[in-house]
């Protein structure tokens, strides 16, 4: 059985966002829902300071808290360990929002695919196109470009990382490169204490 | 390792930190006081054999509460499939717990009013238990909804569901004394007295469990206490001047102070529903995400 996992190579990450503008490329997603982004960190204290990245992106986990917190079943797990949403199906009371431990599901309004645009009060073409694959009133969220993984491509996100910071593959095949990292390396889940069991580990 | 996470980053995307919900401000506590305060009442008046308030209880919860998450969904006439995972969901088994409310709690009221048949029947006990066990789900499982997930530390506590039940009753109790008072039902026997003496316990019950809660808050996780700090913040004004001055406080010197059957007794009634409705406002407000770097755990 397959389970789709990536490792971030955090010593290898430059913050440089790239994996952040390929997403919004690929799936179009309106304009401030970032389906992963890098976050920054300044640590220590003069004069030794330095700041630290860490990249961010659903973890598909094995035991979702936002499948189960989803009353209406829109919130699915495939068989190949990605948790999905349905659009037709999602109400939009947003229980998966408060439900996931990482927040990294976004609500889209009606207005943000309509009026809160790039440029307000005029979509662009290319959000004419994108948007029409999002359904106003609905929780969105990564799908580790499902589309691409079923071709057999990567995510965009690991394909335009220039670092190569992050590593797509089976995480139940031993010999798969992010199987391999994580167990030479120690990787770790986060929060891993919640006993979500995400699909997601961090290289130090 | 030192950080300076200190304080919510909610409009920094791309800034390590602590996050705040951000979904559940307004609306969502609406429903949750008002799915309270008419499962309490409807509670209060089902063991008290109170008609009126039985009804008032009926339309608060299902009605009230029906209206507010209904002018809250993304997609509301998608609302039926709430109901669709009672296996793992909480918002599904409270759905399903509002539907037996209205059913049985109607069928209830209308045989003790005499609009239907079979009130000197043991189908009436029948229906009575059916309808309470239903009230008592939907006073409770709002906070079950928010205890469960693992995502908001301060929410992720078995104090919750109990919190979500004793200002149901809370809440009931006053509406209750009231009605009572002010004669809604006039032909009916309240316990005023008994109802009076509840109101003074909930008060000071619920006072202890707020301060349980957020003691156990405080030094339970560095998320958690965030939660607190933003309370006594950002959200003092109406967590300590309207849920425990106005909401318990005033609530308390007025029950002990009111002589029964007093008009008055509207101005307590305020108090109190208003200290309700802002305790489940500052709670849900004041929910914080943990960082999801671990290096973040160790930041205080």
């Amino acid at each position: 059985m397959t389970r789709w996992g990536m490792a971030f190579d955090l010593k290898r990450c430059v913050g440089c966002n790239a994996c952040t503008v390929a997403c919004k490329q690929e799936n179009g997603t309106p304009r401030g829902v970032f389906f992963t982004r890098t976050v920054s960190e300044e640590v220590g204290k003069y004069p030794n300071v330095t700041r630290i990245y860490t990249p961010l992106i659903c973890n598909h986990c094995d035991d979702a808290p936002c499948e189960s917190a989803c009353p209406t079943g829109a919130t699915y797990r495939t068989d190949d360990g990605l948790v999905l949403v349905d659009d037709d199906k999602c109400m939009g009371c947003r229980a998966c929002y408060v439900a996931c431990p990482y927040k990294h599901r976004t609500y889209i309004s009606k207005e943000k695919l309509t009026k809160d645009t790039w440029f307000p009060g005029h979509v662009t073409p290319f959000e004419k196109v994108k948007l029409q694959e999002f359904q106003g009133g609905t929780v969105v969220k990564c799908t580790f470009c499902e589309h691409r993984v079923a071709e057999g491509a990567e995510p965009a996100c690991v394909v335009t990382c220039p670092a190569v910071a992050r590593i797509f593959g089976d995480l139940d095949d031993p010999d798969s490169e992010v199987r391999r990292e994580i167990a030479r390396r120690d990787g770790y889940q986060p929060l891993a204490e919640l006993g979500t069991d995400p699909s997601v580990f961090y290289l130090e | 390792m030192k950080t300076s996470l200190s304080y919510p980053v909610d409009n920094e995307n791309f800034v390590m930190g602590f996050r705040t919900q951000t979904e559940w401000r307004w609306l969502i506590p609406l429903a949750f006081f008002l799915g309270g305060l008419g499962g309490g009442l409807f509670m209060i008046s089902l063991v008290t054999g109170y008609t009126a308030g039985a009804l008032v209880g009926l339309l608060i919860a299902v009605v009230g509460k029906g209206a507010a998450h209904f002018a809250y969904l993304g997609n509301p006439l998608r609302f039926w499939r709430a109901v669709m995972k009672p296996q793992t969901s909480w918002i599904s088994r409270g759905i399903i717990a509002m539907i037996g409310l209205a059913v049985f709690g109607t069928l209830w009221v209308a045989m003790k009013a005499g609009v239907i048949g079979g009130a000197d029947s043991g189908l009436l006990t029948v229906i009575a238990v059916l309808a309470g066990i239903s009230a008592a789900v939907v006073m409770a499982y709002d906070g079950f909804v928010i205890a469960t997930p693992p995502s908001i530390p301060l929410w992720h506590s078995a104090l919750m569901p109990i919190l979500a039940a004793t200002y149901s009753l809370l809440g009931g109790t006053t509406l209750a004394l009231v009605m009572a008072a002010n004669q809604v039902g006039e032909h009916e026997v309240v316990p005023t007295s008994t109802l009076h003496t509840m109101e003074l316990v909930l008060v000071g019950f619920n006072f202890a469990l707020l301060v349980v809660l957020l003691t156990v808050a405080w030094s339970a996780s560095a998320t958690a206490r965030e939660s607190v700090v933003l309370l006594l913040s950002k959200y003092s004004v109406p967590f300590v001047g309207g849920v425990i001055f106005v909401g318990l406080g005033l609530t308390t010197v007025l029950a002990l102070t009111i002589e029964e059957g007093s008009s008055a007794l509207l101005f307590l009634a305020a108090c109190g529903l208003i200290g309700d409705l802002l305790m489940w406002f500052t709670i849900l407000n004041i929910g914080v995400f943990q960082p999801i770097n671990p290096r973040a755990r160790f930041a205080r």
